[in-house]
């Protein structure tokens, strides 16, 4: 048999994970991976910290030059693919080079959403070298744009390298998609105490400046700063895959089955440049995160290597630590439900939506709850408790009843069972039964 | 390579925490219940109190390590642990969230995660276990007991239906 040539876009987690299952599966086909990158995969997790001082840069790397070289895969950095011939099966290379290909695997990732044009002191965050640019310059007053995960993380990084920050939100709460209002109003206390000024409601509309920049018009003020930060959003980079005749969906990702193929037979796509389904509804949708990125890329490879993996549903996560208070979101929010109420999975009916709030000082735990189903909780300092996050963030995954659990718990009499005898309940799984039992036999 | 398996009996446990102090002194040096990787559940109460010793379980296709942003968490080919490479952990605790089973902890002082590394071969957990609710047996013998558990159960099962 001819051996397999995959070619591999990307050198994220998701097609390094891709290309790591891929070979555990097969030890023969010819891997090759392209990326615009010059270094091998680093964390952009962790590019907050690297920003703060807290980590050193050779620690963002998570895998070295070695390991490419010890799962035998064939590293092309530094060279950007310019067009994807479907038809042909071959790469189209900047500089008119072709490189043909069996099987190929996208994971473009995603770029980050900009304002207008880029300014002296104008930043976002996305790769390692935005990070360099953001430590080399120097800089007094930032405005961060936009309060998700990446915001309040880069704002809270450029606190500590001693900048006076802003934050600035459109919507009416930071951390728009992973906390309602009031976990969201107690990270901001936490933020304003630390000396970050955060402002809601707002919107950005001018960035101030002739070459670098001065200040920025929102719609309520004007604020002066030297360094500007547009953390608004990622969005997939699709641009290579529009033309070769892959098809991306509503929200801007690359279509992909549950076994990560696209429309063309032989091509696969994972990571962050897809959308897909959500564990909780199965409705399409961008989960931008590296664990699930990691599992597409799984995913792929052993498909593309010809094992047939199905991909189980993407979960959000929010995961920050603001000035060492840990703080937690995942699935809906109470707010999403209501916005999303009339997707199928919800059927526009609300009415079973219930609530568990605790609340203690700055410990805060709430979980959304509808029906019986877990669907989505939100964590401020649970300590110890963090633990029992992970059992609650496996129910979305598995779409399990919370109502089972608490039926075993709850029911002493169960617990006490022995689990071959619960199944035969109720006929003759106690003493009284087997009595019975035997005096119907005589 | 994994040829062996913590394995965990709660109908024998008594809820001691003899296992969590041994834990936490073999690696911190110190008895503590919050730097102990094994930990004892305890559900309901009066006479139905169930202990639960819940460790991380080594999972073949373990969460932890798919969650990790800085790819920490790696398996030791000699054990089979899943072990936490304390120099590359920048201590996000996402690891601690994706575990269902509470596997993974974090370690507030040194500020990273921390899990069962089974004590490279060696858990000390199990020599602290004079009730035999922790042991660690070879996968065949393990899967041996589990065979005869479910015999023994069709078994009793005949013997309701049909004595």
């Amino acid at each position: 048999m001819r051996r397999l040539k995959v070619a591999i876009i990307g050198n994220g987690i998701a097609g390094f994970s891709a290309a790591s299952a891929l070979r555990s599966l097969d030890r023969e086909s010819e891997i090759t991976m392209f990326s615009r990158e010059t270094t091998p995969l680093y964390s952009p997790c962790a590019l907050p910290d690297y920003i703060a001082g807290e980590i050193p840069r050779h620690r963002l790397f998570v895998k070295s030059e070695r390991d490419y070289e010890a799962l035998g895969i064939r590293t092309r950095f530094e060279k950007e693919v310019r067009k994807i011939d479907g038809p042909n099966r071959e790469l189209i290379m900047d500089g008119g080079e072709r490189f043909p290909f069996d099987r190929l695997i996208i994971a473009t990732g995603s770029e980050a959403i900009l304002l207008g044009e880029m300014k002296r002191g104008v930043f976002k965050l996305k790769t390692l070298r935005d990070a360099e640019a953001i430590l080399d310059h120097q800089g007094k007053k930032a405005v961060v744009v936009g309060t998700g995960a990446i915001g309040i993380e880069i704002g809270i990084a450029l606190r500590q390298r001693g900048y006076e920050v802003v934050l600035l939100e459109m919507l009416d709460h930071i951390l728009p998609l992973g906390l309602d209002r009031k976990a969201a109003d107690k990270v901001k206390t936490i933020l304003t105490a630390q000396g970050i000024e955060v402002f809601c409601g707002e919107r950005a509309e001018k960035v101030l400046g002739e070459e670098r920049v001065d200040g920025l018009i929102t719609d309520k003020q004007q604020i002066a700063c030297d360094t500007l930060i547009l953390a608004v959003g990622m969005k997939p980079n699709v641009a290579l895959v529009k033309e070769a005749g892959v098809s991306v969906g509503a929200k801007g990702g690359i279509k992909v089955n549950s076994r990560m193929e696209t429309n063309i037979p032989g091509v696969y796509a994972c990571g962050d440049c897809v959308e897909s389904r959500d564990a909780l509804t199965g409705e399409s949708y961008l989960h931008l995160f590296w664990h699930n990125a990691a599992r597409q890329g799984t995913v792929a490879g052993r498909n593309c290597a010809g094992v047939p993996t199905e991909y189980r549903g993407s979960q959000n996560l929010l995961n920050v630590e603001v000035f060492g208070h840990h703080v937690v979101g995942f699935g809906f929010t109470e707010a999403a439900l209501h916005r999303f109420k009339d997707i199928d999975a919800f059927g526009g009916d609300l009415s079973d939506l219930s609530v568990v709030e605790e609340e203690n000082g700055n410990c805060y735990f709430r979980l959304v709850v509808k029906g019986d189903r877990v669907m989505g909780g939100q964590f401020i300092d649970v300590g110890q408790r963090e633990r029992d996050v992970g059992l609650l963030w496996s129910f979305i995954t598995q779409r399990r009843s919370v109502g089972g659990l608490i039926r075993i718990l709850e029911n002493e009499a169960l617990l006490k069972q022995k689990p071959w005898a619960r199944r035969l309940d109720p006929f003759f799984a106690t003493e009284k039964g087997r009595l019975s039992m035997n005096r119907e036999k005589r | 390579m994994m040829d062996k398996a913590l394995v965990i009996n709660p109908e024998k446990c008594t809820g001691c925490h003899s296992c969590e102090m041994v834990c936490s002194l073999h690696h911190d040096g110190e008895c503590s219940l919050i730097l102990s990787r094994i930990g004892i559940m305890k559900t309901g109460g009066g006479g139905s109190r169930e202990n639960i010793p819940m460790v991380c379980q080594q999972c073949r296709d373990p969460l932890c390590a798919e969650a990790c942003v800085m790819g920490a968490i790696s398996r030791n080919e000699e054990t089979g642990a899943l072990i936490v490479n304390e120099d590359l952990c920048i201590g996000c605790k996402t690891c601690v969230i994706a575990c269902p089973l509470g596997g993974v902890l974090y370690h507030a002082m040194k500020a990273y995660a921390m899990k069962c590394d089974l004590c490279d071969g060696d858990p000390q957990c199990v020599k602290s276990c004079v009730y035999g609710a922790l042991e660690y047996l070879p996968m065949d013998e393990w899967g041996r007991r589990k065979r005869l558990k479910g015999a023994e159960n069709l078994v009793r099962l005949f013997d309701v239906l049909y004595r």
